[in-house]
C-alpha cells in the first residue's frame, strides 16, 4: 500500500496525468478565425495562426462537448512572435462567451516554446459541458506556432503552475481587456485574491462576535483587516507600478507622436492625411476596423463632422461591402487598404 | 499658463470661499481652507464660464481671466476683513511614524499625475463624449452649441476645455488639469474633517486607507466625470455630517460646515447628473435630523438654514433652470416609463438575483475598494451602538439610502442591462463610497479616541 502511494504521488508530482486526454490539434475540430486577414495552417509542427491585424482569434466549428470533470485543464504549448497577452475565452451548453468565460495570460520570451496551462475546472463552477473555445495566441498583429493543444486531467504539478500563472497573470495588474472600469482582484483557481481575503476575514469576525462576552478581540480583528489591506494594497502597487511601466514610452514624445501612439496602426497619421485633404467643414462618413476607430475619427478631425452617408467616405483597413460603395469613386489614396473615397 | 490655468480658479476659490465663510473660516485648518478653495473654486470657474457663455460672451482666455479677476477683486476684501482667520497656524508636528501613511499617500498622488497627464486620452466614452465636447467648446467658444453633452451637466466638459482655452491650441494631454490637486485636496478635506474630532495620526491613517482605493485613485487620473462626482458629494456630506456633528456644541462651527456642505452639495448637480438625487438624499437625512433637533433649533439658526437653502439654490438651479429640468425627465424616462416597457420585450427582464450578485461582486470579490464592504460590516456588527447613536445615524441613513437606491436602480429599472457589462454599478458607487470609508473611521474613531485619552 505504501508503495503504491508512493508511485502515485511520484507520478502526480512528475506531472504525469492518468487519464486521457483530447487532442485539439486536428483539423477535424474545424478551426477557424472570425476575422478573414487570419491565416491558419496546419503541418506536421502543429498549427501556425498569423494575422496583420488587430484580432486573431481562432475558434472551432465541431463542437467539443467536453466535462471539466473528465479535462479539467487545457495545455497550449506554443511558439509567438511577440511578448504581451493571449487569451482563452470559452462557450458552454449554459453560457456563451462572455467577459467571465475568460482568461487572460502573459506570454513568456518570444522565439521559443513555452507551455501555457489554463485551469478549466476551476473557472465552469456550474459544470456545464463546455463547447466551444476561441484562442487569441497573442494580441495584435503576429504570428504564433501551436505545437501542443490538448484537454488534459491536470497532475498536481501541472495545476500549481497553472495557479501560479494564473496569480501572476494580467487578471488583477492590467487594465481589464473587456471593462478598464473594474479594478480587478488578481486570480487564484478561479476566484479573485479579494474573495479568499473576505472569506477568511468575514470568518474571523464571526469568531469575534461570538467570543466578544468572553474575550474582546475586536481589536485583533481590526489590525489583522488593516494588514490585510496592506497586503491587497502592495499587490496593487504592482499593477499601479505596470501601468507606470506600460506608458513610459510616452516619456519625450511631442503631442503628435502621442496621439499616434494610442491609436492603432497607421490610424492616426491616416486621419491626419484625411483632414489634410478633406474640404474645412466637410463631413465625412467612416468604415474602420476596430471596435472604436470611428468614434475617435469623430473626434480628431472635429470641426469636420462625423455624418452617416456623408459625401466623403473614409475607408480604413475594412472592404466596403457594394451597398456601401454604391455612389462613391475612389478620392484619395493614403496607402492600400486606407483611403477616400467621394460621392 | 498652465500655471495660470491652475491658479486662477484657486484664486476664486479663495474668494468665495472667504465670502462663504466670513469670520467662521476660522473653524477650518489653514490647509483646509486652502483644500477647499481649489474644490470651490473650480466649481465655481464652471459657472463662470457657463454665465460668461450664456451672456453672449466668447469663452476666451481674456474674457474668462477678466470676469474672474473682477470676482477676485470683489472677494479679496472680505479675505483681508477677516485676514486673522486665514493665519496659517503652527504647522502640526507628525512623529516619524506618520512619515509612512504621508509617504504612501505621495506615491497614491503621484500615479494620479502620472496617468492624468502621460498620455492624451483613449478611453473611447471620453473621446466620443467629454473630450468632444470640449474640443468643441474651445473651437466654436461657446456653449451654445449642439454639443455631444445632451442633458449631462456641463462643468467637466468647461473644465477640460478651459486648459486648451488658456494654451490657446488644443492639447489633449491636459483635460483632467486639476485632477491632481482635486485628489490632493480631497484628502486634506478628508484628513481635516477628521482630524477635528480625532487624533491626528489616526485621521492620517484613514486617509491612508482613502488613498489607496483603487477605483478612486483610476478615477482621479482620467477625464471621466465620476471623479467630481464623488468628490463634490462625499466632501459635501462630510460637511453636512460636521454640522450635525458640532450642533449641539459649537453652533458657529457647525453653521460654518453646514454653509460649506451647502456650496459643494450644489456643486454636486453640476458634476454628473445623478447628482440631484444624491443631493435629494443628503437633503432628506437633514431634514429628519432637524426635525429630531426641533426644540434646540434658535430663531438665529434660521437665518443660517435660509442662507445654505439660498446657496445650494443659487448654484444648483442655473444648470437645472438652462437644461429646462431635463434631469429630472430623464430619471422619469430611465427609471420608470418607456425603456422599460421596451426591455419587456427587447432584453432580459430584470431579476433579483443577478442584481443582488453584481453588488456583492462589486463590494467583495474585485478590488474597487479594497477591503472596505469587510470594514463597513465590521463597524456596524463591532460597534452597532455608536453606529446608531448621534449624527452617525443620519450618516448610516444616508449610506442605507444610497444602496437601497442602487438596489432599485439595477432591480427595478432599464439600468439593470449594466449588471451583466460592469460598467455602472461600480461607477455609481464610487460616488459615495468615500461617505462609507467617513462613517467606519467615525465609528471605530470613537473607540480608539477614548484609548488614547485613557493613555494620555
Amino acid at each position: 500500500m505504501r508503495q503504491f502511494c508512493v508511485i502515485i504521488s511520484a507520478l502526480l508530482l512528475a506531472g504525469v496525468s492518468l487519464a486521457g486526454e483530447i487532442n485539439l490539434l486536428d483539423p477535424a475540430w474545424g478551426w477557424r478565425s472570425p476575422n478573414p486577414g487570419v491565416k491558419i495552417e496546419f503541418s506536421a509542427a502543429g498549427l501556425t495562426v498569423s494575422g496583420t491585424l488587430t484580432s486573431t482569434g481562432i475558434v472551432n466549428r465541431r463542437p467539443l462537448n467536453f466535462s471539466t470533470r473528465d479535462f479539467d485543464l487545457l495545455a497550449i504549448k506554443m511558439k509567438t512572435s511577440k511578448e504581451g497577452m493571449g487569451e482563452l475565452s470559452w462557450a458552454s451548453d449554459k453560457t456563451p462567451f462572455s467577459f467571465r468565460n475568460s482568461y487572460p495570460f502573459y506570454l513568456r520570451r518570444p522565439g521559443a516554446y513555452h507551455t501555457y496551462y489554463v485551469n478549466l475546472a476551476a473557472y465552469d463552477r456550474d459544470r456545464s459541458k463546455i463547447t466551444l473555445l476561441l484562442l487569441f495566441p497573442f494580441s495584435g498583429p503576429g504570428a504564433a506556432e501551436i505545437a501542443e493543444l490538448k484537454l488534459v486531467k491536470g497532475s498536481l504539478y501541472e495545476k500549481i503552475f497553472a495557479g501560479w500563472q494564473e496569480f501572476f497573470g494580467p487578471n488583477g495588474r492590467e487594465q481589464d481587456f473587456f471593462n478598464f472600469l473594474v479594478v480587478r482582484s488578481p486570480r487564484l483557481f478561479g476566484r479573485t485574491l479579494n474573495y479568499y481575503v473576505n472569506f477568511f476575514l468575514a470568518l474571523f469576525l464571526a469568531v469575534v462576535v461570538i467570543l466578544r462576552k468572553r474575550w474582546d478581540l475586536s481589536r485583533v480583528f481590526l489590525l489583522t483587516l488593516l494588514a490585510a489591506w496592506a497586503a491587497v494594497e502592495l499587490n496593487y502597487l504592482g499593477e499601479n507600478l505596470a501601468a507606470v511601466r506600460r506608458q513610459a514610452r510616452f516619456l519625450g514624445k511631442s503631442l503628435e507622436e502621442k496621439r499616434a501612439l494610442v491609436n492603432p496602426g497607421d490610424f492616426y497619421a491616416f486621419l491626419k492625411f484625411a483632414d489634410s485633404q478633406l474640404p474645412a467643414g466637410a463631413a465625412f462618413d467612416i468604415r474602420a476596423a476596430g471596435l472604436y476607430n470611428g468614434r475617435n475619427a469623430n473626434y480628431y478631425l472635429y470641426p469636420k463632422r462625423f455624418k452617416a452617408g456623408a459625401p466623403y467616405l473614409l475607408i480604413y483597413d475594412v472592404k466596403p461591402d457594394q451597398k456601401t460603395r454604391r455612389g462613391y469613386r475612389p478620392w484619395q489614396i493614403f496607402r492600400p487598404g486606407a483611403y477616400i473615397l467621394k460621392s | 499658463m498652465i500655471a495660470i490655468a491652475l491658479l486662477l480658479p484657486f484664486l476664486l476659490g479663495l474668494s468665495v470661499v472667504a465670502a462663504l465663510l466670513g469670520r467662521r473660516a476660522g473653524f477650518f485648518s489653514f490647509i483646509e481652507k486652502l483644500a477647499l478653495a481649489f474644490v470651490v473654486g473650480w466649481g465655481a470657474h464652471a459657472l463662470v464660464m457657463f454665465f460668461l457663455s450664456l451672456a453672449g460672451a466668447p469663452l476666451t482666455f481674456f474674457n474668462i481671466f477678466l470676469a474672474e479677476a473682477l470676482l477676485i477683486a470683489g472677494g479679496l476684501p472680505i479675505l483681508f476683513r477677516n485676514a486673522g482667520q486665514w493665519r496659517p497656524g503652527k504647522l502640526p508636528s507628525f512623529t516619524f511614524l506618520a512619515l509612512l501613511p504621508a509617504a504612501l499617500i505621495a506615491v497614491k498622488l503621484a500615479s494620479v499625475v502620472w496617468a492624468a497627464f502621460s498620455r492624451p486620452v483613449i478611453d473611447p466614452d471620453i473621446l466620443g463624449c467629454y473630450a468632444l465636447g470640449a474640443k468643441m467648446i474651445f473651437l466654436n467658444k461657446t456653449i451654445l452649441l449642439n454639443g455631444p453633452w445632451a442633458d449631462k451637466p456641463l462643468m467637466p466638459f468647461l473644465w477640460q476645455a478651459w486648459p486648451s482655452i488658456g494654451l490657446d491650441f488644443w492639447n489633449d494631454t491636459l483635460l483632467t488639469l486639476p485632477n491632481p490637486l482635486l485628489f490632493l485636496s480631497f484628502l486634506i478635506i478628508f484628513y481635516s474633517a477628521l482630524a477635528r474630532h480625532f487624533k491626528r495620526w489616526y485621521a492620517l491613517l484613514s486617509t491612508l486607507l482613502l488613498a489607496t482605493m483603487p477605483l478612486l485613485v483610476f478615477h482621479a487620473g482620467t477625464a471621466y466625470t465620476d471623479w467630481p462626482q464623488a468628490l463634490y458629494y462625499s466632501a459635501g456630506t462630510f460637511y453636512l455630517f460636521l454640522f450635525m456633528k458640532e450642533f449641539r456644541g459649537d453652533r458657529e462651527a457647525a453653521a460654518g460646515s453646514l454653509l460649506a456642505g451647502a456650496a459643494l452639495l450644489g456643486l454636486t448637480v453640476w458634476a454628473k447628473k445623478s447628482g440631484l438625487y444624491y443631493a435629494a438624499i443628503d437633503l432628506a437625512a437633514l431634514l429628519i435630523f432637524l426635525s429630531f433637533a426641533g426644540a434646540e433649533i434658535k430663531k438665529t439658526d434660521w437665518r443660517l438654514f435660509f442662507q445654505s437653502a439660498v446657496i445650494f439654490l443659487a448654484i444648483a438651479a442655473p444648470w437645472l433652470l438652462f437644461n429646462q429640468l431635463s434631469t429630472f425627465r430623464g430619471y422619469y424616462v430611465e427609471v420608470a416609463s418607456q425603456n422599460y416597457i421596451d426591455l419587456e420585450t427587447a432584453g432580459p427582464r430584470p431579476q433579483t438575483l443577478p442584481a443582488l450578485s453584481a453588488l456583492y461582486r462589486n463590494t467583495f470579490l474585485e478590488d474597487n475598494w479594497h477591503l472596505l464592504g469587510l470594514l463597513f460590516a465590521a463597524a456596524l456588527v463591532l460597534y452597532p451602538k455608536k453606529a446608531l447613536a448621534g449624527p452617525r445615524l443620519y450618516l448610516l441613513l444616508i449610506i442605507a439610502l444610497q444602496l437601497t437606491a442602487l438596489f432599485v436602480l439595477f432591480r427595478f429599472t432599464n439600468l439593470y442591462r449594466f449588471v451583466h457589462d460592469e460598467t455602472l454599478l461600480n461607477r455609481l458607487t464610487l460616488h459615495f463610497a468615500p461617505v462609507i470609508l467617513f462613517f467606519c473611521a467615525q465609528i471605530l474613531g470613537e473607540n480608539f479616541s477614548k484609548s488614547c485619552k485613557t493613555n494620555g
